[in-house]
């Protein structure tokens, strides 16, 4: 499957908000009734795409090309696993600011937010300008 | 919180150093304040936040700058920290055991210098990941296999050298590393077996060279910086089928190791599987809470609906056979065979398997060779996402396996956390690995597991096992346990260390291993 990007915004949003159709992803586990709840409540005119926890498909589906190609506001209401790789992968390749605040046991509502300044550092697999 | 000075230097002293290292590689890939951040332990355990912070750090991009690096630090005592791609989550990290410490990031240094599909290998340097490597081989349509520990963000290099694991017949990373660079700490650059030799074509084919065998002295220490590393690839073995027999009760397990070392030793069993707990594998698909909202480990009952629920055991043995179908068929029977002695085993296929997500799914990949994050879905167990592994050593008998089991899974109840373990099963003997999972946000929760993690290890070296890996924050606990004949092997560490690091700038503490002046307190 590859995703890509449903919005494209000028300016980041400052934190998940009712009716802000500010993200270009927003993330929920499905698993979960709150985070159907919230999903619907939080996603604005952002189609929500439903995860279970594992990144791995979706960063390797196109999210992690996606995130070389533009800034991006992405949201989610998910387990901590999916935020904390999704920050760690976002941040070996660009620069990330993210906020996060747990809802209850399980499930976390967070917001990143990445910048077009290539992280110094790590240059990831993904990278076009990697040498072959 | 400023961040700290290493002993023995002073604030200036700092400064003009990483001035230096800016003079060397640049102003932008020298990395100080609110940029150090991604360098600390994303699950530590320790509540003094003083404690294994690094105070800057540097990414060179070649041999040469880590070589001018190292002299510079030589210079003014300045300890570095090395690390490949930083990813050794649950042991630390990039964050160094001594705070003040630079931070040598090889992340950079991400080329993939060859790979030889004729004779199966790869010379990578530190910062090539899992994913890298596989991409490459994949972009490339090579026949070549890669063997993957559970994150495939890690380092292939830096997993090897610190003696990490993956799940096929290539399953011991460091046994399948043939030839390295090393950078040392006055600045030499050596290559090791036949890359010694001038114009030689052997590096990555043959491990000894001529003379003492040394590549085994650069993994878990700090004796050089690895900069170069040969690692061998499995050949498309031509066909594969993963499978998956689970066991009803928990004492299963004395049985099940006796019927697998056999197997194990002859290569019926061609992979580095595993043996792993009800929880460990419930915790890839769901969480506690969707079962339990008590407080302390699930009781029986909850682990019994857990196991019908999803079609799991008590324990779990996933393998996988390599090779053309009428080998996969002949050593698919033998297995089934041995296996059905156990009462209530049930043996699946992929095919067998209904829901997803779904343990057998997930390890079939993992299996196969294709680096994921799946297994980061543990850690949302209970919530609060930290997580530490001890790993303790043992032989493969079903008496070992069964007594290390009721050991430790005893105390991790006992100090009120659900037991997920897994037996990683070697040719001769078993890494017992048992995750803890722990709110990281807690810090009464982070006190009691530094007891109950404590306590562990004292407990097995009392029984004489010993662990292969640990957190930062135990190396020089874990290190203490290895102290036959007044502590020689550690003696001779430091014999070591001295002469190839007398002013003690790579990795103080790594392994427990310290230089000379830092020693002070925890002599040998």
């Amino acid at each position: 499957m590859l995703l890509l990007p449903t919005a494209v915004i000028s300016a980041p949003a400052d934190v998940p908000g009712r009716g802000q159709p500010a993200w270009d992803y927003f993330f929920f586990d499905e698993r979960f009734a709150d985070a159907r709840r919230l999903a619907g409540d939080l996603s604005g005119a952002t189609e929500p795409t439903p995860v279970q926890s594992d990144i791995t498909r979706i960063w390797t589906g196109g999210l992690g090309r996606a995130s070389l190609m533009a800034p991006l506001t992405i949201s989610g209401v998910t387990t901590e696993s999916f935020h904390f790789c999704l920050k760690v992968l976002l941040s070996d390749q660009v620069r990330v600011d993210a906020q996060v605040s747990r809802i209850d046991r399980d499930l976390h509502l967070w917001t990143i937010r990445t910048d077009n300044h290539f992280k110094n550092g790590t240059v990831s697999w993904q990278n076009p300008s990697r040498p072959a | 919180m400023a961040e700290p000075l290493p002993p023995g230097v002073s604030a200036e002293a700092m400064a003009a150093t990483l001035e230096r290292f800016r003079q060397i590689i640049g102003k932008e890939w020298v990395f100080t304040g609110e940029h150090v951040v991604s360098y600390h332990d994303p699950y530590p355990i320790s509540n003094d936040d003083t404690r294994y912070r690094a105070h800057a750090a540097v990414a060179p991009a070649s041999t040469e700058q880590v070589q001018e690096i190292v002299k510079a630090a030589n210079t003014s005592g300045v300890p570095l920290w090395p690390v490949s791609r930083g990813k050794n989550f649950a042991y630390g990290g990039a964050a160094p055991v001594l705070s003040g410490s630079v931070v040598l990031d090889l992340s950079r240094m991400n080329r993939i210098l060859e790979v030889n599909e004729k004779f199966g290998y790869a010379l990578v340097e530190p910062g090539v990941s899992y994913f890298d490597l596989y991409n490459y081989l994949q972009t490339h349509g090579l026949k070549l296999w890669l063997d993957v520990p559970d994150p495939g963000w890690g380092s292939v290099m830096g997993n090897a050298l610190d003696h990490g694991v993956g799940y096929t017949p290539y399953g011991d990373h460091f046994m399948m590393q043939c030839g390295m660079e090393v950078v040392l700490a006055n600045g030499d650059v050596v290559r090791t077996g036949m890359g010694a030799m001038p114009g030689n074509n052997t590096w990555q084919l043959f491990k000894y060279g001529f003379g003492p065998y040394v590549d085994g002295i650069f993994s878990q220490s700090n004796f050089g910086i690895v900069t170069k590393m040969g690692i061998w690839l499995m050949p498309d073995p031509g066909g594969y089928r993963p499978y998956m027999i689970t066991f009803e009760r928990e004492q299963d397990i004395e049985q099940v190791i006796e019927i697998l070392r056999p197997l194990r030793l002859n290569n019926v069993i061609q992979n580095a599987a595993t043996i792993r707990s009800l929880v460990l594998d419930a915790a890839i698909s769901s969480t506690r809470s969707q079962y339990y909202s008590g407080t302390g480990p699930i009781p029986d009952s909850v682990a019994r609906r857990i196991m019908a629920d999803q079609e799991i055991g008590m324990w779990n043995f996933c393998g996988a056979l390599y090779g053309p179908p009428p080998i996969a068929d002949a050593l698919w029977t033998v297995i089934r065979d041995a296996f059905a002695k156990v009462p209530g085993a049930k043996f699946y296929f992929p095919e067998d398997r209904r829901r997803r997500p779904d343990i057998l799914i997930h390890r079939a990949e993992t299996m196969r060779g294709i680096p994921k994050l799946t297994e980061f879905n543990f850690l949302n167990w209970a919530g609060g996402g930290g997580h530490i592994g001890f790993s303790p050593v043992s032989p493969t008998t079903g008496t070992d396996a069964l007594k290390q089991y009721r050991m430790v899974s005893g105390r991790v109840r006992e100090y009120g956390f659900d037991y997920m373990g897994l037996l990683a099963i070697g040719f001769r003997e078993l890494h017992h690995v048992t995750v803890i999972v722990y709110d990281k946000t807690n810090a009464d929760e982070r006190q009691r597991l530094d007891k109950l993690f404590k306590l562990l290890v004292q407990e097995a070296a009392a029984e004489g096992y010993g662990e292969y890996r640990t957190h930062i924050q135990y190396m020089d606990t874990i290190a203490g346990t290895y102290k036959w004949n007044d502590n020689a092997l550690m003696k001779m560490h430091q014999t070591i260390k001295d002469a190839l690091d007398p002013k003690g700038i790579l990795a103080p503490g790594k392994s427990g291993i310290w230089p000379k002046h830092l020693r002070d307190g925890r002599e040998a």
